[in-house]
């Protein structure tokens, strides 16, 4: 089971919704469970809505590109914007105890993906994230208080 | 006496003092202003007990988990109660993810 696929999505809110319909279908047909299909798509979802709200600062016809390679062990997922570079030192985490109704979106990244990586290209922004297939425990999930 | 406002797919209802927000299958970035609309709407009218039916989301994201908190916190400085009811398994899920689910009075 190795496969890769590039979608593609114009950045309007609508158009998330494409996103995470076409994930599922593609998880769904490589075996990935149903708990972490919904995972990565609010992971997805939450991410294509942060490129059209903070690099393109609103909706528009510029692309959102998204790349799927899923393999036996892991599945990674790179989401490409060519919009304003976004200061990576301010995508942070959400911490809870101050919260604001803004900024949750990263922290559920975070929390359901192994691995979540930003790099500035030279027009607009990489985001890689990726999931060990069937990790419970996933390494790199916030601290839960409960 | 029963008032009831809608605005794109909230629906707001006033019964007995009480203040009901009942929200369609989604709450996600593109409702948070319906959403805040409509609570404002109870908050100036200074109803206290807010419940917020969520029988029918299957959808909700950041912005809508979001606003929820922003609500209810604003609800419990005014001395207010907002109160969940019916979420759905989808709806628990995330609030359970981003440790939110005991900030909540939640009617099942």
């Amino acid at each position: 089971m190795v496969s890769e696929l590039i979608l593609k999505i114009p950045a309007y809110y609508k158009y998330v919704k494409i996103f995470k319909d076409l994930i599922e279908d593609i998880l769904e047909l490589n075996g990935i469970s149903k708990d972490e299909i919904y995972e990565v798509k609010l992971a997805i979802a939450e991410a294509a809505v942060n490129v059209i709200k903070h690099s393109y600062c609103c909706e528009c016809d510029k692309e959102i590109e998204l790349t799927i390679e899923i393999n036996e062990k892991s599945m990674v997922f790179m989401m490409r914007d060519f919009g304003e570079k976004v200061d990576i030192r301010e995508i942070k985490s959400r911490d809870l105890d101050n919260f604001k109704e803004n900024g949750l979106g990263v922290y559920i990244i975070k929390s359901v993906m192994d691995s979540v990586e930003y790099q500035h290209m030279k027009k607009g922004t990489l985001l890689t994230m990726s999931k060990v297939m069937g990790d419970g425990s996933c390494g790199n999930r916030e601290q839960h208080r409960d | 006496m029963v008032v009831v406002e809608i605005e794109s797919n909230i629906e707001t209802k006033l019964e007995d003092g009480k203040g009901y927000i009942l929200l369609g299958e989604t709450l996600s970035n593109q409702d948070t202003r319906h959403f805040r609309r409509a609570f404002e709407n109870l908050e100036r009218k200074n109803i206290k007990e807010i419940y917020v039916n969520m029988a029918r989301v299957n959808q909700i994201d950041s912005s809508g988990v979001g606003i929820l908190v922003v609500c209810l916190k604003r609800a419990k400085e005014k001395g207010g109660n907002f109160k969940i009811m019916f979420p759905r398994d989808e709806v628990k899920r995330i609030f359970k993810l981003v440790n939110i689910y005991s900030y909540f009075e939640i009617i099942e």
